[in-house]
């Protein structure tokens, strides 16, 4: 549950968003500008978070009234291997290091619903965390690291699967459905894609993480739109904003059916006027930017 | 045998609703409380607890009841029961400072022959801590059931009787005193009786768990739960009076202290506790039905919908708002104008800032874009949905205990939403 250190809505002097420059970070540094809050984008290039020289030049760029989010990570889709856990481990060791010496404001971590394993289908803040993969471990571990910087203000937010037009990503959901029907007019479901699971658009990620920087929020929430849909349906709702058919293609199942729900009611609380997108309108949002792009 | 006086320390939802049975029950009543402006209200026939009938009782009754602030006229008394409010902490956990207080007190108020009997909620293990050598102490489960207190002090089902020992006869004032009440008599040792009391509680809960799982499946897989229910009452192992109406979780205080007592005993003892911590999450899970289901259905869509509630009591003929859902949803929905109707509680209990305090149930229906029923008063019943739905700028009504009918309400064309049923 997030605790709300503002009592109303104020604009934070700066945002520093390390991992700025992947798809999730853009969103968020976009939605800060159109907001005109002052914003310091960092990507690898400006910054190495792996590292040791990342510590002194954090701790140079980073002021006592920063907003600190932090995204940086090595993706599973880049790696999923221990040489990337290690790596994604050592960022936030440097990042520690650095904020034990450079005091900021507020901190928001951008965690993952991976901490929770495939064991839950009904998912809140309350389940107990059981990662069942190095990603998973990696956030955790990341987490209980921030949760050191006792003097920081902190917030995690732990995001179910995001998709958007800028996603580089090609996990199984939106973001392959709609890269495959461009390009080879066709989406292959695990199975019949019966599989329920929460999708959430980009840019709504970024309100939310907006919303927390503006009420300098801290605790723990998830990230999700608290409706989940299967991925047949998906594949049916990505086929239909295109022109032209799309084969859904059923290929043979290799693991049980699964599903993940979110009961979403401690983010229904903690912003009590939020509107997220349902995964119709997120699709629509993300095929007219794809186009505009 | 000439009767017995009997004493009530404690002017408590409890020691009053029991005060009041014997003096139904004619019998001589010393109500005793510490709290002089308390004791003034009462002897003015100023009650701050609502109960059906009880206003009525006490009238009646009157001249057999002594209200006062002087302990000392408790040595009137040949049997005296104990029933403070036993409040609980954040967590649930007993504070049982004042029961302490109050218990010392009276023994030291009573003549050594006169009967103690503890009769609020305590821990197990409490009473045999307060056993004094020359006295005689009992303690009586109380099954007080708020909005129906009255009826369930007047008519017991059964007495349970936790004693030092169980093979020991009552005290035969005691017992002349328990007669009247012409039910079963349950005598066993203090630990017995005292978790007695927490066992009639978790079964209630594993009941009404059930009854809530099994009616959130039903919304979602087009069931009807209260098809289903008729068919498990006539079931005789689980039978007629089970509580399976679904419900917000569990208010009220008591049931969440239960809870709590026996997830700590468990965790003390290293006994499975995964049931209790289940009903917990359970219960958490359903009192926020209505939230999710209005940001669902309007919040998400306008927000800057206004909302009409009826209901703040946890439940209907009582003033409590312990744990209340309707007190949840409205601090959840803290910055979204409402109009809040209830026919007993004050809207001043309302954690939110755009509050309108209306004056009767269409008054809170004004120009709003949802209904939530959140408190099944019967007098909601009686509104008439087509006055409802003039009233109304939107269509919407959430009502979780199905205060209204849900088919007059459809033909009037608002679209109705209740527990345990797809809409």
């Amino acid at each position: 549950m997030l605790n709300h250190l503002n009592c109303a809505s104020e604009k934070p002097n700066r945002v520093v968003v390390v991992g700025g420059t992947g798809f999730l970070g853009k969103c968020v540094v976009k939605k800060l500008i159109e907001e005109n809050v002052k914003v310091m984008s960092l990507g690898s290039k400006e910054v190495d978070l792996v590292s040791q020289s990342s510590v002194d030049l954090l701790g140079k760029l980073l002021k006592s009234s920063d907003t600190v989010m932090f995204l940086s990570a090595i993706t599973p889709d880049k790696s999923r291997d221990i040489a990337a856990f290690i790596k994604n481990i050592l960022m936030v060791k440097h990042l520690c290091e650095a904020l034990k010496n450079a005091e900021v404001a507020h901190l928001i971590y951008f965690s993952s619903d991976a901490v929770y394993g495939q064991t839950q289908s009904l998912i809140s803040e309350d389940t107990p965390v059981a990662p069942q993969d190095l990603y998973g471990v990696m956030h955790l571990s990341r987490e209980l690291m921030l949760s050191e910087l006792t003097h920081i203000p902190t917030a995690i937010l732990r995001i179910t699967a995001v998709y958007g037009a800028g996603d580089t990503h090609t996990s199984y959901g939106p973001n392959r459905f709609l890269k495959s029907s461009l390009q080879n007019k066709r989406i292959d479901l695990f199975g019949c894609g019966e599989e329920l699971r929460d999708h959430i658009y980009g840019d709504d990620v970024a309100v939310i993480a907006k919303l927390c920087v503006y009420m300098r929020s801290c605790g723990l929430i998830n990230v999700a739109t608290g409706e989940s849909v299967a991925f047949k349906r998906v594949a049916e709702l990505v086929a239909g904003k295109l022109n032209g058919p799309i084969n859904i293609q059923q290929t043979p199942r290799s693991n049980p059916i699964t599903h993940k729900h979110f009961d979403t009611t401690n983010l229904l609380k903690a912003f009590p006027c939020l509107c997220l997108n349902d995964l119709e309108n997120g699709l629509r949002l993300t095929q007219i930017h794809k186009q505009e792009n | 045998m000439i009767k017995p006086i009997i004493g009530f320390a404690g002017m408590t939802h409890l020691g009053l609703v029991s005060g009041v049975s014997a003096a139904e029950k004619k019998f001589q009543v010393i109500c005793f409380d510490a709290d002089r402006d308390k004791v003034k209200a009462l002897n003015q026939g100023i009650l701050t607890i609502s109960e059906p009938q009880l206003n009525e009782l006490v009238f009646k009754n009157k001249s057999q009841i002594l209200f006062t602030d002087d302990v000392a006229d408790l040595k009137k008394c040949d049997i005296v029961y104990v029933a403070p409010d036993v409040a609980t902490d954040d967590f649930g956990k007993s504070d049982l400072a004042n029961i302490d207080a109050l218990l010392n007190l009276t023994f030291d108020a009573t003549r050594n022959e006169t009967v103690i009997v503890v009769l609020s909620q305590v821990p197990p293990g409490f009473t045999r801590r307060q056993v004094r050598t020359g006295r005689t102490l009992y303690y009586q489960v109380e099954t007080l059931v708020f909005g129906r207190a009255v009826e369930r002090a007047l008519y017991p089902e059964r007495y349970i009787i936790g004693c030092i020992d169980s093979g020991q006869a009552l005290s035969v004032t005691y017992e002349s005193f328990l007669a009247a009440y012409d039910c079963p008599i349950l005598k066993m040792r203090y630990e017995s009786a005292e978790l007695a009391k927490i066992s009639i509680n978790m079964c209630l809960v594993a009941s009404v768990s059930a009854a809530n799982t099994l009616a959130e499946l039903c919304e979602k897989i087009g069931a009807d739960w209260s098809e289903i229910v008729p068919a498990l009452k006539l079931d005789k192992r689980i039978g007629q009076y089970s509580y399976l109406t679904p419900g917000l979780g569990i208010a009220g205080g008591n049931l969440e202290r239960d809870l709590v007592t026996i997830r700590n005993f468990a965790d003390e003892f290293g006994t499975d506790a995964g049931v209790v911590k289940s009903c917990i999450a359970n219960s958490n899970h359903r009192r926020d039905w209505p939230l999710r289901l209005l940001h669902k259905v309007i919040i998400k869509k306008n927000t800057k919908a206004i909302v009409g509630v009826w209901g703040l009591a946890y439940k209907q003929n009582t003033d409590s708002i312990k744990n209340s859902p309707s007190i949840a949803l409205l601090k959840a929905i803290y910055n979204t104008h409402v109009r809040v109707f209830d026919p007993v509680v004050s809207v001043t209990a309302v954690p939110n800032r755009y509050c309108h305090d209306a004056a009767s149930e269409l008054d809170a229906c004004m120009e709003v874009d949802v209904l939530v029923i959140m408190t099944p008063w019967p007098q909601f019943s009686k509104v008439n949905p087509k006055e409802i739905a003039k009233m109304m700028k939107g269509n919407i009504v959430i009502d979780p205990f199905k205060a209204l009918d849900a088919k007059a309400c459809r033909d009037v064309g608002l679209v109705y939403f209740t527990l345990g049923v797809a809409n």
